[in-house]
C-alpha cells in the first residue's frame, strides 16, 4: 500500500517492435550497474618486461593522489592508455533500470548526416537502477521499516517499485543515476514501463532531487501517503 | 550434543541420494561446515564437531573432515567411488551416495535440532548439484567466512540466526484522501508532459557541434589483453 494504493496501474506495456529498439522514458531495461567504491579502484597495468607488448602484469589497488598524472611508464599499445589516463575497475551487477532521459542527442533531421559516427548515432540515455528488496536464497534483505518509509515517499533518493514480472520488488535509486548507451548487450529493453501516474511521481522526485523548489502536488501526495505509515515505521519521538 | 560425525555424514548423503544426487567431496565438506554453522547459530558459537575449520583453497576445510568422511565410507555409512578427473593436472574426485532408499530416515535426524536439519535440507536441495552456487553462499553469506582471512581458523562465535524480516503493512488511505491524491497525480503527469514541451530548443547540431561531441569522448578500450593480476586485499594474511 502507500504509494501503490494511490497509483494503479503502476506499470504499462510497451510494444518493443513498434519502438524498433529505441528507448523511451519510463521504460524498464537491463543494464550493468557498477558498484561505487568509496575509493576508486585502479587496475594498474605494466608490461611484463620492457620489450614485451602483450604479456602484461596487473594489480588492483586503491586510487592515490599520484594517479591520473604524467608518469614514467612504458605505454601499452593495445590499451590506448594516454599519460593522464588510468584503468578503473568496478564490481557490477546486471540490474533492471528505469529510463528517465532519452533522445537527448539525436534529432531526426540529422540522422542521415551522422551515419557512421557511433557516439552520435547511439543516443546516450540516463537510467535509474533497481535494487531488489529481497532476493530468494539470501538471508536478510532490506529492513521492512525502511521499505515502508520509502513507500511513504520519505526519502528523496528512493522510489518504490512493486513486483510484477519481470520487475522485481525493488527500490529505485535516484542517487545512482547513470548514463548508458542503448546497445545490446549493455542495454536490453523490456516490454514494460512505468504508468503515466507512476512516472509523474518519479519525475517530480527527480526534479526535487536536483534542487527544484518543492512541488505543491508532491507535497500533498507525501502528506497523504505518510498518513498511511504504520507506527512501527515512524521515527521514534524522543 | 552427542552426534557422531559419521551419523551426520550419513544423514546428509542419504537426503541427497533420496533426491537423486551424488555428492562430491567439495559439496559434502561444505554441507558438514554448514551443519556446524547452523548449530553454532543456536548454541552460542558451539559446533557439533568441534573441528578446527580453516579458510583454505576452496573455503572451509580441516583434516578432521576428510578423516570423518573416510571413516564413514570405511564403516559402510555411505558409498564412495573415485572418478578420474578430465583435467590433466587435477586430482581424481570422489562421489558419495547411498544405494537405496530404505524409507527410514537416519536416526541422527531425530536428535538434530529442527532448525539445523531444516536449514541443511534447504541447502542440500539448493546446491547438491551446484558447486559454484554453494561456494558463493559459503564465502559471502556465512558468518565465519565473511571476515575470515586466508589460512586462518574460522571463528563460529559470531554466528547468529538471520533476522526474519517482519512484514509491515501500510494503513489504508481513506477514500476522500485517495480522490485528493488522484488529482495531484494527474497534475504531476501533466506538469511532466508540459515541461518536456516547454523545454528550450536544442542548439544547432551542425558540423562544429558534431566535431565537438566526437572530441568529448575517448575511444573505447581495446579488448583481448591478457595477463596476471595481483590483488591488494584487506583480507591478506
Amino acid at each position: 500500500m502507500g504509494i501503490t494504493q494511490l497509483i494503479d496501474p503502476f506499470y504499462q506495456s510497451v510494444d518493443l517492435k513498434a519502438l524498433k529498439n529505441r528507448p523511451v522514458v519510463g521504460q524498464f531495461c537491463w543494464i550493468a550497474a557498477p558498484h561505487i567504491d568509496i575509493i576508486p579502484r585502479i587496475m594498474d597495468v605494466q608490461r611484463e618486461s620492457p620489450n614485451e607488448h602483450l604479456a602484461t602484469r596487473f594489480k588492483i589497488r586503491n586510487m592515490t593522489d599520484q594517479d591520473f598524472r604524467k608518469k614514467q611508464k612504458l605505454p601499452i599499445i593495445s590499451l590506448t592508455l594516454r599519460e593522464t589516463e588510468e584503468l578503473l575497475i568496478q564490481k557490477a551487477k546486471k540490474r533492471l533500470a528505469i529510463t528517465v532521459a532519452a533522445d537527448n542527442t539525436i534529432f531526426d533531421d540529422i540522422q542521415e548526416t551522422v551515419a557512421g559516427r557511433e557516439h552520435l548515432q547511439e543516443d546516450n540515455i540516463l537510467v535509474l537502477p533497481l535494487y531488489g528488496v529481497e532476493s530468494a536464497g539470501h538471508e536478510g534483505g532490506f529492513p521492512p521499516v525502511i521499505v515502508a518509509r520509502i513507500k511513504g515517499l520519505m526519502y528523496r533518493q528512493f522510489f518504490y517499485c512493486p513486483y510484477r514480472s519481470p520487475v522485481y520488488e525493488a527500490v529505485v535509486r535516484l542517487d545512482r543515476i547513470q548514463p548508458v548507451i542503448p546497445h545490446h548487450p549493455g542495454w536490453t529493453p523490456e516490454n514494460m514501463a512505468l504508468s503515466a501516474e507512476a512516472l509523474g511521481v518519479l519525475m517530480g522526485m527527480l526534479r526535487e532531487y536536483f534542487g527544484a523548489p518543492q512541488d505543491e502536488d508532491m507535497k500533498a501526495l507525501r502528506e497523504i501517503v505518510q498518513e498511511a505509515l504504520p507506527e512501527e515505521a515512524k521515527v521514534p519521538q524522543k | 550434543m552427542s552426534i557422531s560425525s559419521e551419523g551426520l555424514i550419513h544423514a546428509i548423503v542419504s537426503y541427497a541420494s533420496n533426491r537423486g544426487e551424488k555428492l562430491t567431496t567439495l559439496r559434502l565438506v561444505k554441507f558438514l561446515y554448514l551443519a556446524d554453522l547452523y548449530y553454532a547459530r543456536i548454541s552460542k558459537g558451539q559446533t557439533f564437531t568441534g573441528w578446527p575449520w580453516a579458510f583454505v583453497y576452496f573455503g572451509p576445510w580441516c583434516k578432521q573432515v576428510n578423516d570423518a568422511i573416510d571413516s564413514a565410507v570405511y564403516n559402510g555409512f555411505i558409498l564412495a567411488k573415485e572418478y578420474p578427473n578430465t583435467y590433466d593436472d587435477a586430482k581424481d574426485y570422489r562421489l558419495f551416495w547411498l544405494e537405496e532408499d530404505t524409507g527410514e530416515d537416519p536416526k541422527v535426524i531425530d536428535v538434530l535440532p529442527t532448525y539445523v536439519w531444516s536449514r541443511l535440507q534447504w541447502a542440500i536441495r539448493k546446491w547438491a548439484d551446484d558447486s559454484y552456487g554453494l561456494l558463493d553462499y559459503v564465502y559471502f553469506e556465512t558468518e565465519p567466512m565473511i571476515e575470515a582471512k586466508p589460512g586462518a581458523v574460522l571463528d563460529f562465535k559470531h554466528s547468529r540466526m538471520p533476522e526474519v524480516p517482519k512484514t509491515i503493512e501500510m494503513k489504508k488511505i481513506p477514500k476522500a484522501k485517495l480522490d485528493e491524491a488522484k488529482k495531484a497525480l494527474a497534475r504531476l503527469g501533466e506538469k511532466y508532459k508540459s515541461g518536456l514541451s516547454l523545454r528550450s530548443p536544442q542548439g544547432p547540431t551542425d558540423t562544429v557541434f558534431r566535431e565537438f561531441v566526437s572530441k568529448l569522448d575517448d575511444q573505447d578500450l581495446e579488448t583481448g589483453l591478457e595477463g596476471t593480476a595481483d590483488l591488494e586485499s584487506s583480507r591478506k594474511q
